[in-house]
């Protein structure tokens, strides 16, 4: 990495997140990594040549998981668009699968967390991932979801709710299975 | 109040995988440097391309103009009374005067009008062109 005091520092700085940047980024994508590669590849596209700038007016992080998240959503609508126009032409993608080379355990509680996940908004998603995930406070998440902190609130309180109302009916379940099982 | 460390976890443990699967920084970072220098290249040879074609522009409308401007500037520094008549002969002012009646009879004045090379005139008048009025400085005949 060459480029002026500055440029490196910059990269420094995203270097130290770029693991949680790029996880992030698969939550923005839904889980499809190719995806997100796309996404943060473009992301820092836009920071390396200055249409995105840090202001200073946030922490570093929150920043970079804003750009990250716009960047997801401009994708996600440019495809949408494209999708609306070559319906009839092009069948759906296939859903992103979970990594064949993840072990089982991996793979069940991926799953398990994608089911879960799957009964919330995608705000609600969103600010549990940043909070939970990505230890940010409701203030960040909101900010990185740009949105009032009122209303970052109650997607959390709700969306936590939610998730661990549907937690607990998937581990009664899994009991179930096992008794099942057992006898 | 329920603890959130199990959604802690369960996002913890879920998002394992994605960790291995990042990929590494140093590649995408200079591929966003690499991608912004051919920007920044493309920008510089379409501004050049740009200034050339301004440049080449101003160039042949510049040439146009001063095509077009050239019997104007020796008009105004060659007005029809510096042209260098023999004063003396019978035959100049005949030939002057016919001039004279010329403008008369079509009621103006010449607008414009040049001295294309020594003698020989060329211009337009408001009610009509006409090109090469010879000035014959010695006989002072005009052919119309």
């Amino acid at each position: 990495m060459q480029g002026t005091v500055v440029e490196r520092d910059l990269a420094s700085q995203i270097e130290a997140l770029h693991i949680e940047a790029f996880v992030w980024a698969v939550a923005c994508c839904q889980g499809d990594r190719h995806e997100a590669e796309d996404v943060l590849q473009t992301t820092y596209l836009k920071i390396a040549d200055g249409r995105a700038k840090f202001g200073e007016q946030s922490a570093f992080k929150t920043w970079l998981f804003g750009v990250v998240r716009n960047t997801a959503r401009e994708r996600h609508r440019r495809r949408t668009t494209r999708h609306l126009l070559l319906v009839k032409w092009k069948p759906d993608p296939p859903p992103a699968p979970i990594a064949p080379d993840a072990s089982v355990e991996a793979q069940q509680v991926a799953s398990t967390l994608r089911a879960v996940l799957e009964g919330l908004s995608e705000r609600q998603r969103e600010v549990l991932e940043l909070v939970f995930y990505h230890d940010l406070t409701i203030e960040e998440a909101a900010e990185v979801m740009d949105v009032s902190l009122g209303t970052a609130r109650t997607h959390y309180h709700r969306g936590k709710q939610t998730m661990a109302r549907r937690l607990a009916e998937l581990e009664a379940e899994l009991d179930q299975e096992g008794e099942d099982a057992e006898r | 109040m329920p603890s959130d460390d199990p959604l802690r976890e369960l996002f913890r443990r879920g998002r394992a995988d994605d960790l291995v699967h990042a990929p590494p920084f140093e590649q995408m970072w200079d591929a966003a440097q690499r991608s912004r220098q051919r920007r920044m290249v493309a920008g510089i040879a379409l501004a050049v391309a740009a200034l050339i074609a301004i440049i080449a522009g101003w160039i042949v409308l510049g040439v146009a103009e001063t095509r077009n401007a050239e019997p104007q500037r020796i008009a105004e520094t060659s007005p029809l009374p510096d042209i260098p008549v023999d004063g003396d002969s019978d035959q100049d002012d005949a030939a002057l005067g016919e001039l004279a009646d010329w403008d008369r009879t079509d009621g103006a004045l010449p607008t414009d009008f040049l001295i294309e090379d020594e003698g020989v005139l060329a211009g337009s008048f408001p009610t009509g062109d006409f090109d090469d009025v010879v000035l014959d400085l010695d006989h002072l005949t005009m052919e119309l």
